[in-house]
Order: structure tokens, then C-alpha cells, then sequence
């Protein structure tokens, strides 16, 4: 198959880009791993046999970009002197472009206290609207796995949003 | 509104078109910079492969071909105060073959540098260069035993051993390519000769400690070998790689030891450069088989991975 990579990019990497950020939370990690993923797909497109559209293909090999980079962050966090330095991402920090939404400020804030396996399902479900047979492509999952953490994730996500209204409130 | 629609009309981050085009920019000019790499460790490897080939060529080449004047006198030019300092032989399937012993690509070959021995093969070679008769260089068996002597003097002799007639009344026979003079040994001889050959073959012997050594030594391998595959495999999980058909293995397999049938009677022995050849062949013919099937492109850095560690494998499991 020969990947288009203008084509592709201009309708994909808008999609690719934010579903990047649901899950890391930072601008410059979407924007670098959105980059890596293009990158990644022209270098394997000749792997791709058509048998997903190229959106989710795309959408699968950013999801296994993101993981890598978890999977890096948790390795670096060992090392003492990088600890105090690598911290801006484990807690949610809000983007200046956030400040006049509470609503979808309080939700980015609730996501990103879920465990990555919940926050992962919400996203490609609730938020992309990606089908259970899509998710379970992309995701790498068995059918049962998606949509048991889109429902504990929901619970998980209403009892955060819950507990953040009553401390507000209060 | 439920957290269904709350989620669903979620702010979503914005790129604007600036940070769009320089994104597609430095995407393009890594993919660029990525093959130019890319092409150059291809081009590393085949150089690389290429060389090693050449060497390899140019060492059997160099390791079968004896120096004439080693042997200018039938039989060694010794006298009866000359000792012995190193005797190796091998077993040679191609009896036509001379073969260099001295090299280190033959890694059946063995070698003894101190028997009791060695006083009593001197006078039966003294007696040979005395004793020879002309020889048309025709062997009646197919596997013969070459032996090369080292002696103190600085000559070193290339013979060959074996006999003819019929196996009740057969006739031992020492034979010097060289000079194409053979020489009948008579039985008191022919045990000298056996007790020689006997000593280096028992001080060669599979040890219980080689057997554990060698046996750790393939574990080891294995292991490292496996962590490497998993370590590919999670690399270019993308799309994972089709498996060979069995039948292809099959095939592969058949054809390979077919091919190193055919190569070590043609050469005589096993020749350790040509191994390495016929191992760099498969590993690329596999790889070729397999991009034909499942196109998926070749991983050149981690073929020449595992074929480095196949090449220590062989080494350590061979030499040491």
C-alpha cells in the first residue's frame, strides 16, 4: 500500500493529535508522539494490509506510541535526579486554552486520575465514538476487556467527578 | 446532560495551521533524514557481509593450497637427530584434497605436541624416504586420515594414510602428495602409526565438563537469542510478522543439509569459513522467502544481530 502522507495527515492528525492528549495530558507529548506516529506509518506502510481503515491502523500504532512513552516515564522515574524534574505530567496541569471551560476542565482533571486502562476505553469510546469492534483493533483488547473498563471507567469517572463537586462545594 | 453528552462536547486541545505546517515539515525531514540512515546501514551491511564473504573465500583458498617447497624431499627432509615438535591430523572425505592443517578454519582437526610416540615415527619415516616407490595419486577408500608433522629442524610434512586390497590381506600405506611417493607399512609400523593417531584422538575426547560447558554455553544462546526475538517482535508490533509455512522450513532445511552434504565431501572436511558462508546465505534467503510472502521489509539491523550472535555461538561452541 503506498501511504499518502500529505492525505493522511491533513484528515487524521487533528484526531490523532487530541486523542494523544486525552491520554498524556501535555501539548508537547501529543504533538511529538503525533509526529512519531506519521513517522512510524510511513516507515511500516508497506505492513499495512487494509484490513482496518488507515485511521484506526493509525490510531493503533498512536496508542502503542503513547504506551511506549508511559513505559519510558515509569522507567525514568526510578532514577533519582530526573524524579523532581519529570513531574509536570503525572498530575494534570490545565492549558491556557482551558481556562474559560470549568465543565471541561473539571473532566480532563477527573481523566486523568483514572487508571490508564479506564482512560483508555473513555476515550476511544465515549469521547472518539469509536464502535467495540474499532476499540477492541485499536486497543489490542478481547471485547469483554473494553467493555468492562468502559463501565468501571464511567463509575470510576462520575464517583471523581462527584467527590471534586462535594470539595468545591465545601 | 449525562456524562455521555458532558464527555462527547469535551473542549478538545486546537492546533493552529502554523504549528500544523511545521509539524508536517519536521515529520517529512526525519522520515527523510531516517532513510538516508537507513540506506547507509543497509549499505554498511551488504559491505560488511560482502567483505566477510571475500575473506572467508580467500581463507579457504589460501588454507588448502600447500606451499610445494614444504615437502621437497619425499618423506620430510629429516635425519635420524631431527624430533618432532607437533603432529595434527583430520579426517579428510575428498582424499584428493590437500588440505592445510595449520590453518584454523578446520575446526575437526586435532593436535598433540608431546608422546612417547613420537621417537618411534621418526625411523619409520626415515625408512619411507629410503623405501618409497612412485605413487599415480589414486586413493582405493573414500575417507582417508591427513597427517602433518611439525619437526624441530623448521620442515614440517604433509602425509596422508590409508590403505589397499582387499580389507583380509589389505596393505597400510603412508602417502606424500607432494612428491607422489608412497610408502607400505609393515604391521609393527602400522601400530606405531594407530597409537600415535589413537593418543590425539583420546586427548580430544567429549569430557563430562565439555558436555556441561558446551550444554550452558547453548542454553545461554538460546536465551539470549529468545530476548532478542521478543525484544524485535515488541519493536515492530505494529503488524506482527507472519510465520514461515512449515513446508517452506521443511524445504529450507532439506535443501541446507543437502548443501552441506555436497560441500563438506567436496571439500573433505568441514571448513569453518564455509559454514559461516552457507549460515549468512540462509538467514538471507529466509528473510528474502519471507518479505516475498508477507512484504513486509527486512530488518536488516537485526539479521545482522542475529547473525553476529549465531557467529559467536559458532565460535565459542567450536573452539573453545
Amino acid at each position: 500500500m503506498t501511504f499518502n502522507f500529505e492525505k493522511e495527515y491533513e484528515a487524521h492528525s487533528d484526531r490523532i493529535y487530541q486523542y494523544i492528549y486525552f491520554l498524556v495530558g501535555h501539548t508537547e507529548t501529543a504533538e511529538d508522539l503525533t509526529q512519531e506516529t506519521f513517522i512510524k506509518a510511513m516507515q511500516y506502510s508497506t505492513s499495512f494490509r487494509q484490513e482496518a481503515s488507515t485511521f484506526t491502523w493509525l490510531m493503533k500504532i498512536a496508542r502503542n506510541l503513547t504506551y511506549d512513552y508511559f513505559r519510558r516515564k515509569r522507567l525514568i522515574q526510578f532514577l533519582p535526579f530526573r524524579k523532581e524534574y519529570d513531574n509536570r505530567e503525572t498530575v494534570f496541569t490545565p492549558e491556557k486554552w482551558l481556562e474559560n471551560h470549568e465543565e471541561s476542565k473539571r473532566l480532563y482533571e477527573a481523566l486523568h486520575q483514572l487508571k490508564l486502562d479506564y482512560r483508555e476505553a473513555i476515550v476511544l469510546r465515549k469521547i472518539e465514538g469509536f464502535s467495540i469492534k474499532e476499540s477492541v483493533e485499536i486497543l489490542g483488547w478481547k471485547e469483554a476487556k473494553v467493555k468492562n473498563c468502559t463501565e468501571r471507567g464511567m463509575k470510576a469517572l462520575k464517583q471523581i467527578l462527584l467527590k471534586g463537586g462535594e470539595e468545591h462545594e465545601s | 446532560m449525562n456524562l455521555d453528552d458532558q464527555l462527547r462536547e469535551m473542549v478538545r486541545p486546537y492546533r493552529d495551521g502554523t504549528t500544523k505546517d511545521n509539524s508536517k515539515q519536521a515529520i517529512m525531514k526525519k522520515v527523510k533524514k531516517e532513510s538516508i540512515r537507513n540506506r547507509w546501514i543497509y549499505r554498511l551491511v551488504l559491505v560488511s557481509t560482502c567483505a566477510i564473504a571475500i575473506l572467508l573465500f580467500a581463507s579457504f583458498f589460501a588454507s588448502t593450497s600447500i606451499q610445494q617447497d614444504v615437502t621437497a624431499t619425499p618423506f620430510g627432509n629429516i635425519n635420524e637427530h631431527t624430533k618432532i615438535e607437533k603432529v595434527i591430523i583430520l579426517e579428510n572425505k575428498n582424499p584428493q584434497r590437500q588440505l592445510n592443517l595449520r590453518s584454523i578454519f578446520y575446526p575437526f582437526k586435532e593436535s598433540i605436541t608431546t608422546s612417547e610416540v613420537f621417537d618411534d615415527v621418526i625411523p619409520i619415516l626415515l625408512s619411507a624416504r629410503e623405501r618409497a616407490i612412485p605413487w599415480d595419486g589414486t586413493f582405493e577408500e573414500e575417507v582417508i586420515e591427513d597427517i602433518h608433522f611439525t619437526f624441530s629442524n623448521g620442515e614440517e610434512l604433509y602425509l596422508k594414510q590409508s590403505f589397499e586390497g582387499e580389507v583380509s590381506e589389505h596393505v597400510n600405506f603412508l602417502y606424500d602428495p607432494n612428491a607422489n611417493m608412497k610408502y607400505a607399512l609393515s604391521n609393527e609400523e602400522w601400530r606405531t602409526i594407530t597409537a600415535l593417531t589413537d593418543e590425539i584422538h583420546s586427548q580430544h575426547q567429549f569430557t563430562r565438563w565439555t558436555f556441561i560447558w558446551k550444554f550452558l554455553l547453548v542454553i545461554i544462546i538460546i536465551g539470549i537469542s529468545i530476548v532478542i526475538n521478543k525484544k524485535e517482535q515488541k519493536k515492530f508490533k505494529i503488524e506482527p510478522k507472519k510465520k514461515q509455512s512449515s513446508i517452506v522450513n521443511i524445504l529450507l532445511t532439506l535443501v541446507s543439509v543437502y548443501i552441506i552434504n555436497k560441500i563438506i565431501n567436496y571439500f573433505g572436511t568441514i571448513h569453518f569459513g564455509v559454514g559461516i558462508l552457507i549460515l549468512i546465505s540462509v538467514f538471507i534467503i529466509e528473510e528474502l522467502i519471507s518479505y516475498r510472502r508477507t512484504k513486509q521489509p527486512i530488518h536488516w539491523k537485526f539479521l545482522s544481530l542475529n547473525l553476529f550472535i549465531a557467529l559467536i555461538f559458532l565460535i565459542l561452541l567450536t573452539y573453545f
